[in-house]
Parts: C-alpha cells; structure tokens; sequence
C-alpha cells in the first residue's frame, strides 16, 4: 500500500518543493518507490493531514495532529540531512 | 537578456546593526531607491519574520533568508549582508524558539515564486560549505560579488 507524504513550509511554494525534490529523490535511491506526496501551506495544514501518514515540515505547524511530524529544517541547511533523511524513510517504512 | 539578480550596492559588508528591523530597513534601502520593490517592502519582511522565521544554524556561521510575498518586488533581487556583530534570530521551523546568531544576511527580493524556488535550490547548495560562509563572512565587498556570481551563481 502506497503511503502518503505531506510536505508542508510557510506559503507551501519554494522551501516545500526544494525539501520535496531532496526526499523523493533519496525515497527513490531506496528504492521506496510506493510514496505518494502533496505540498500545502501551513495555513492549510490541518485540512490536509487527514490522509497523510508523515509531515515534513520546515515551519512550525501551531496545531495538534494525529499525524507525525518531522522537521525538515536539515534538509535546507544540509546540516544533519541524512539522519533526517533516514528518520523519514523508517517512519515510512515502519508503519 | 538576463539580467543579474545582485550588483554591488546590494552587498553590505561588516555592518554594525542592533537587530533585524534595522538591519533590513539599512539594507532594503537601495532596493527602494531603484524601485526593485514598494515602499512597504522592508516592513513586510519584518513583519513576516516574526511569523515565519528564516534563522538557519549552519557551521560555523549562522545564516537568515529573509523574505517576503512576490507581490511586493517589481525586480528579483539578491542582498547580501555581513554583519559586525551577529544578530539573534529565531531558527526556521522554530520548533523549539531557539535563537541563533546570525551573521550573514541574504534578503531575498523575488517576483515569482519558481524564481524563488531557483534560489533557494542555488542557497542550499552553499549552506553546507563552512569554508563559503567563511570567505563570505571575511569578504570585501567586491570578493562577495565575485563569490555570489560565480560560486552561488546569482
């Protein structure tokens, strides 16, 4: 079963698609080829975090949600970006 | 024709400022002055700062993109600025309100959102090089622009 990514930044334009483009592209390396994902302001987010099994998110998200979260600030910075890239693809894969 | 996103008067080197509101008020300056942007330009940055923080902890040197909505640039825009003393900002995702210091500045002034895109994808690609930020950081005002044109690709 396909799972479903929701990548989620302040406007839900440039910072999600650059972190998009960085996790789809290491999902795929992996070989986890199953992801659907989608990209939304945070603004929005709660409406559209039903269906999704993980966030990434490079803003603070002011809300409670069921569905886990995972700061993506690494993946701007570089800094510590495969340990968050890792932590993404186990969430995945684990559930 | 294409035409460059950063000249040098939009490079400010070893500025002595006290926060982020004078830093950008200092630094949007010219970008007012040429009608790259509205007048309102360097408040809606501020403003959108407090909501949306754009604090990044890199190493060894803190770096902020500040920006703001496309709507107030009439033309894309780099600024880059050094800072004397860093300055406190909050960490992008703010997740947990740390404060980092920041010490080099590049306020974004983009009209269209692929544009913005673009450079962010150019940015990432530096924040990694402590060395970079390192020259950045030590650079005159004529190294930056070299830097920025053909290392960031600007």
């Amino acid at each position: 079963m396909g799972k479903n990514l929701l990548f989620v930044c302040a406007t839900g334009i440039a910072t999600s698609t650059a972190v998009t483009e960085k996790v789809m592209e290491f999902l795929k390396e992996k070989e986890m080829t199953d992801v659907n994902y989608s990209q939304t302001n945070v603004a929005s987010v709660q409406q559209n975090s039903d269906e999704a099994d993980l966030i990434v998110s490079t803003t603070k998200i002011p809300y409670d949600l069921e569905t886990p979260v995972i700061n993506g600030l690494a993946l701007i910075t570089g800094v510590g970006e495969e340990k968050v890239l890792n932590a993404i693809y186990e969430q995945l894969k684990g559930e | 024709m294409s035409e460059g996103l950063i000249s040098e008067t939009n490079i400010f080197v070893d500025l002595d400022v006290k926060d982020f509101a004078e830093l950008i008020q200092q630094i949007a300056q010219p970008l007012i002055d040429e009608q790259d942007v509205v007048q309102e330009f360097p408040l809606q940055v501020i403003k959108r700062e407090e909501n949306f923080p754009t604090g990044l902890p890199t190493e060894p040197i803190g770096v902020a993109i500040p920006h703001t909505d496309a709507k107030y640039v009439h033309r894309n825009r780099v600024t880059i600025a050094t800072l004397k003393n860093p300055i406190k900002m909050e960490v992008m995702g703010g997740m947990d309100d740390s404060l980092i210091d920041v010490s080099i500045v590049f306020l974004l002034a983009l009209g269209q959102s692929n544009k913005q895109l673009n450079i962010l994808k150019k940015l990432m690609g530096i924040l990694p090089e402590a060395e970079l930020l390192e020259r950045i950081k030590k650079g005159t005002r004529e190294e930056i622009y070299q830097i920025a044109i053909k290392e960031i690709e600007l």
